[in-house]
């Protein structure tokens, strides 16, 4: 478990495929290709487009509505994505997922995703906190003496509220 | 459900200014309630969700009680993080099969 990364740090992933990224890309942007990997959705690759991916509708929080952020054909993708956390609790997630593509040496493409900018909103007064980054290392700190907790408590408690 | 009684908490702009002053130092009631312009009842109504939500800890000592921020509370915010953290490798197995039937 050491090794885990904070939870709030950004997810970062990355891989080689060995296609073009002309190819990934048509993965990306087409509903029929993006639907088959990642989720049913109606995704238009233009910035302001916004969209949503639909569930079965088991999971608290569908759908996911999407806001496009950032396209360049075979190179970059940049969503924001928000969910309710709860049906009518007013509360919502949202966080940014940006897929970038850059060729590689061998003739095939390297994918990195990153998925951060957690924050959480109102949904009622627009109002976000951004999820403090401290907040996954909190775990251990009930086996530290009182003073200690309080001063880590300070710096995971810091709420920022985004303009 | 715990998450969501996280969110619904710090939804309310005071009581999200309660948590914070808390995050500085421990206070009790009346210390707390002298940096707002609402009445001690609502600071304790307010102490109440916070301290439902896992948010803030209470301590008596005497006739006095102390409260201050408990960042366990924020577990499940992690938590929500990490589900998400955990489903991308899956996806992304998904993804390679795609591109593999779309290569002609």
């Amino acid at each position: 478990m050491k090794n885990t990364p904070p939870a709030t740090e950004p997810i970062v992933f990355e891989c080689d495929l060995p296609h073009s990224s002309a190819l990934v890309w048509r993965a990306l942007t087409e509903r029929d290709l993006l639907g088959a990997w990642l989720l049913p959705n109606d995704i238009r690759p233009e910035v302001g487009a916004r969209f949503s991916f639909q569930t079965d509708g088991s999971q608290p929080g569908d759908p996911v509505e999407c806001e496009v952020l950032e396209v360049e054909p075979n190179r970059t993708l940049r969503w924001r994505q928000t969910q309710d956390v709860e049906a009518d609790s007013g509360w919502s997630v949202s966080s940014v997922v940006t897929i970038e593509l850059t060729d590689n040496a061998a003739g095939g493409t390297h994918l990195r995703l990153v998925h951060d900018e957690f924050t959480i909103a109102v949904a009622a007064t627009a109002q976000r906190i951004t999820v403090p980054r401290a907040s996954a290392t909190v775990t251990p700190l009930r086996s530290h003496r009182a003073g200690k907790v309080s001063s880590l408590a300070a710096s995971v408690c810091q709420l920022r509220r985004a303009a | 459900m715990l998450e969501a009684a996280v969110f619904r908490a710090l939804a309310d702009p005071t009581r999200r200014a309660v948590f914070e002053r808390l995050a500085q130092r421990e206070m009790n009631v009346s210390e707390l309630k002298s940096g707002f312009r609402v009445s001690q009842p609502a600071i304790s109504q307010h102490l109440t969700t916070l301290k439902s939500a896992g948010l803030v800890s209470e301590r008596r000592e005497g006739r006095h009680i102390y409260y201050r921020c408990d960042p366990q509370g924020l577990a499940p915010l992690a938590d929500w993080v990490q589900r998400h953290r955990e489903l991308w490798p899956a996806r992304i197995e998904k993804l390679k099969r795609v591109l593999k039937e779309l290569e002609p």
